[in-house]
Formats: C-alpha cells, structure tokens, sequence
C-alpha cells in the first residue's frame, strides 16, 4: 500500500513547502542483490512542521534523509528541497543531525561550532555571537571550552543540535538523533527538539524506530520497505485502528481468530472497542489474564503493515 | 543573519588548520613524528656514514649516508602524509566529514586543506632531517637548502593529496592498510631513495622513472648536492599539483 498525505499539493504550490516528494525512488545494488530502499514515495512537508519518519531498520528512513540532505542521488522521481530541486539545493538552507554527533572529540565545543559555521557562510563575528547565543539556549554556556570528548553523550548531542542550528536552516534533517542516549538523555533531548520547534518556523523532520519519540512529533509517517504504510498526527493515527486495544502476556495463547490479532514476542494483540467488547469478556470468562490499553504507534505499524515494529523497549505487562 | 557562500580561501583555512591542531593535539603522534626523524638522524650519523659512496654525477662523488638523506626524507615525508590520511577515514566515522559534506562548503577546499594540512605535518616532520646535513658531510648552499626544502614542500604535499585520494575511497583503516602496502611502499622502493637506479635491471629502470616519486626524490637529491635539477624541480610542483587534482575528483564524486 502506498498512502498518500491527505495534504499532498501539486508541483506548482510547492514553493510554501520544506520538502516536496514526488514518485521517489531509490534502489541499492544489481542483480540478486538489487534492493529497493525507495519505493516511488510521495511526500509534502510544509514549513513549520514536525514530522517523524518511523519504521524499522531498513525502512529507507535514512535514505530519504540521504537524499534531501543532497548526500544521495535519487534512482528515479522528484525532490524540491524549500522549493528547489535537488541539482540546486541550497546546502546552507538545511541542518542536518547525523546518528553519530559530526563533532570533533579532539576539538573545544566552540571550535567545533566556530569552524562549522564558518564552512556554512557565517561571517566569523556574527558566528561567534550566534554560538554564544546557542551554548546559551542549549545550557552548554559553561562548557564551551571543553573538549567534546569530555562531555557526555546527551551534552555531546545537544551541542551538536546547536551545530546544526547555527545557520538557522528553514529545514532541519535528524537522523536517529537519540542513538546511544540513555533514557534520560534521550528524554531531555526530546524536550530540547521541542523548544527549538516551538522557536521558530523551521521544519523538523526526524527519523526514528522508536514509538516514544514519533509519538512527540506533529506528524508521523510510518515507512515498511520503502514504502508509507501510515500518515498522520500520532493520535489520528490511534484512534484509527479503534479506541483500545487488549494485549494477553502469553506466548502459548491461542487467539479465537486470525483476523486483528499479531503477536510480537510473547505479546498477542488485537483492538477493541473498549473493556466491555464482546471479546474481551469472552476472555476474562475463560480465565486469561489481559490487559485493555489505549493503541500505541507500535500498534499502528502492525496493523497497517501487517508486521511488527522492532522497538528497543519492549513492552511489557 | 548574514549569510553568504563560503569562500574557497576560509574553507581551506578552517580544514587546514583543523588538521595541524589535531596534530598537535595529539602527542602520541608528534612524539612518535620527531621520534622517528631523531632515530633516522641518528642511524645516518653514526651507522651508516661513510659505508658506501654511489656516484650522483659524472664527476662527483658523495658518502652513502649523504646520498641516502634526501631518501630518508622521502620515506619520512610519505609515511607522515599517509597517517594524516588514516584521520580521512576517522573523520567519516565520527561524523565530523557528512557535516562538512552536507555544508556548502566547496569540495576543492576539502581537498586542498587537507592535502595542507597532512603535507605541512609531513613537510616539518621530514624537514627536521636537514638537521643531519653537517653528520653526513654535505655542504649544501643556502639556495641549495632552500631548493631541498621546496622540493620536499611538493612531495609532502603530493603524497597528502595522494593519501587522501585513496583513503577518501576506503571504508576502514584495515582497507587503507592494504593501499599503503601494494602502493605506497613499493613507490618508495622504486624511488631510487635507498637503491640508485642506474645499476638497476633495465624493466626496473623504467618502472622507477616512471614513478612520481622517483622525479620528487631525484630534486630533492639534486638540490642538496650542489647541482640543481630543475626540470624535476618543475616536475615536482607537476606532482603536487596533479595529486591534487585527482583528490579533488575523488572528493567531488557522489
């Protein structure tokens, strides 16, 4: 299946919009190992906007990144990046976060920023005082002329957020900016994200496998094998699939039917209307412990694309 | 907020210097730069001098350890510019490279300033050999150092940029290894710097005259002993400028 966004414009109206998609293709390989990374996606992404790519590893999440960014040619179909086409990308118009922080370990954190800025255009001055402003906002103010290698993983992260932002790019790219955060970092990480959204008009669009962190975005659009399997606000995309769903902890559990029901581990799950669903009551009747819990993201992703998420964090009763 | 597209000059001062610092920052390497300059210095002084004496021209003579410095150089300069190429591969993994790529930053600055930068490392590490000069009974003029010291900039600077051509290509250090192994090693066997090439077998002949290295060594040699051979001089900055051509294309492709 290839869901379209319900706000899809043509051609001609995509000068209003960070990222314009259209019939993207991109396929890796020859022969036997020929793999479609790509599969003729269409996407639009206004200005403003938060949007999550969530799917699994080898969803094509960082190949779509990959070539917005101009790191990777297309195999076939159209990309306009803030309403220019890929041969004429305006580098210095976009941010990117890379899945490993792009600082350099040996250097200060401000010769890092002061370097990278420069390579963006800024003038040395006005990069200075744009770097003070960012350590500032960021809470890195009092570490700026620490190595990078001294600080720590979500300290490293957030400055190199800060990087990214310096040139105040109308595009902001993150791919799995969370990696190798602990819970906690990759929290606090997430709020930063959130405050630099809210301070300007500038489009985020973040990849993730993780449904907590899609789950923060405005937008999520849920790829399985190159393709958009989903689309939409993470609570649209909820409710979608019903108002509850019921999960048993029981991998020798026998479900009454194939029909709604998947399984991830040990885990069986099926929506519901709510607790007082015919199905649920059958159950408890026969003795078997479960649970009625809103849908997650998770749920989504099976539902629509018939297989499970792989996510880190498994649930649990 | 002014911004503009960076210039080729700010770039290629930022990647250049990026690499003298992290040099300097990191002294298991400058440590292990004088130490090996000091090593060979030492051996040519006291080992090796007056062992051999190879003709450099019709009429003249010099002793082995004389004739072997400008060799010595050669293989100081090219192993300098190969391990700056190995933070190439560094840099990819750590990130620091994709910001760089995804910035609007001209790759030719890439190139040239990390070309730089590895060849000034390797410039001053093979430099700090003149110092044997009075060890191995050489007394060259002031313009004769001078033309050593240029001769030794280019060949610096060309094994850089060769470096880096290769090593931009390479996914990991191991791979780089193999690269430094087939290529570079044998460049330098064939480069007349430790074997003269005039009593070589005919094939060798013409594969060491064929290698860039050879014409690099031949200028630095020429300059140090008292005659001057411009035309490898000229040949050199040839090199130099060719390597970085060629690290150039290799960066510039997708």
């Amino acid at each position: 299946m290839n869901v379209q966004s319900p706000d899809v414009t043509p051609r001609d109206q995509a000068a209003g919009t960070a990222l314009h998609i259209r019939q993207l293709k991109q396929v890796y390989g020859r022969g036997k190992r020929r793999r479609i990374a790509l599969d003729t996606l269409d996407l639009n992404v206004n200005q403003g906007e938060w949007l999550a790519l969530l799917g699994p590893n080898g969803s094509g999440k960082s190949t779509l990144l990959n070539i917005a960014s101009g790191q990777l040619q297309p195999t076939s179909g159209h990309c306009e990046v803030l309403g220019q086409p890929l041969e004429n990308l305006d580098r210095g118009a976009i941010g990117v976060v890379f899945q490993a922080t792009a600082l350099d370990p040996r250097l200060t954190v401000h010769e890092n920023l002061s370097d990278l800025a420069q390579l963006q255009g800024l003038d040395r001055n006005e990069a200075h005082k744009k770097i003070r402003e960012a350590l500032s906002r960021a809470g890195l103010s009092e570490r700026a002329r620490d190595r990078v290698a001294s600080l720590s993983g979500g300290l490293a992260r957030r400055a190199d957020l800060a990087r990214a932002m310096l040139h105040e790019p109308g595009l902001l790219l993150l791919d799995e900016p969370t990696t190798g955060l602990d819970p906690m970092a990759r929290e606090a990480c997430l709020d930063h994200l959130s405050e630099v959204h809210q301070s300007g008009n500038r489009a985020i669009i973040m990849s993730t496998h993780l449904v907590e962190e899609a789950a923060r975005a405005q937008r999520v659009i849920m790829l399985d094998e190159g393709r958009c399997v989903a689309d939409g606000s993470p609570e649209a995309l909820c409710n979608e699939i019903g108002a509850r769903v019921l999960r048993i902890y029981e991998a020798d559990f026998e479900p009454p039917s194939d029909e709604g029901w998947t399984r991830q581990g040990r885990t069986w799950t099926s929506p519901v209307s709510g607790p007082t669903d015919p199905i649920v009551e059958d159950l408890l009747s026969q003795g078997i412990e479960l649970s009625v819990m809103k849908p997650t993201l998770a749920d989504v992703f099976t539902q629509k694309s018939g297989r499970v998420l792989d996510t880190d964090e498994a649930e649990s009763p | 907020m002014t911004r503009h597209s960076p210039d080729i000059q700010t770039c290629t001062w930022i990647v250049w210097r990026r690499e003298l610092v992290r040099f300097l920052r990191q002294p298991a390497r400058w440590i292990a730069a004088i130490g090996t300059s000091a090593l060979i210095w030492i051996l040519l002084g006291s080992g090796f001098a007056h062992s051999l004496a190879p003709e450099v021209g019709p009429d003249d003579t010099i002793p082995f350890a004389a004739w072997l410095l400008p060799g010595m150089m050669t293989l100081v300069a090219v192993f300098s510019a190969i391990f700056s190429s190995l933070s190439t591969i560094e840099d990819r993994q750590s990130g620091w490279l994709q910001a760089v790529l995804v910035s609007p930053v001209p790759r030719f600055s890439i190139a040239l300033g990390r070309s730089l930068g590895g060849g000034a490392v390797a410039f001053v590490q093979a430099g700090i050999l003149l110092a044997a000069i009075p060890l191995v009974g050489l007394t060259p003029s002031f313009i004769g150092v001078l033309l050593t010291l240029f001769a030794l900039a280019m060949t610096s600077l060309a094994m850089s940029a060769l470096g880096l051509a290769f090593a931009w290509r390479c996914s990991s250090a191991a791979s780089f290894h193999s690269v430094m192994n087939l290529l570079f090693m044998p460049m330098w066997l064939l480069s007349g710097s430790v074997f003269p090439i005039d009593g070589a077998s005919r094939w060798l002949e013409i594969v060491a005259w064929c290698n860039p290295l050879t014409w690099c060594t031949t200028a630095m040699r020429s300059s140090l002993t008292g005659s001057p051979d411009w035309g490898m001089i000229g040949i050199s900055i040839a090199v130099a400028v060719a390597a970085i051509a060629a690290a150039t294309a290799v960066v510039s492709r997708r």
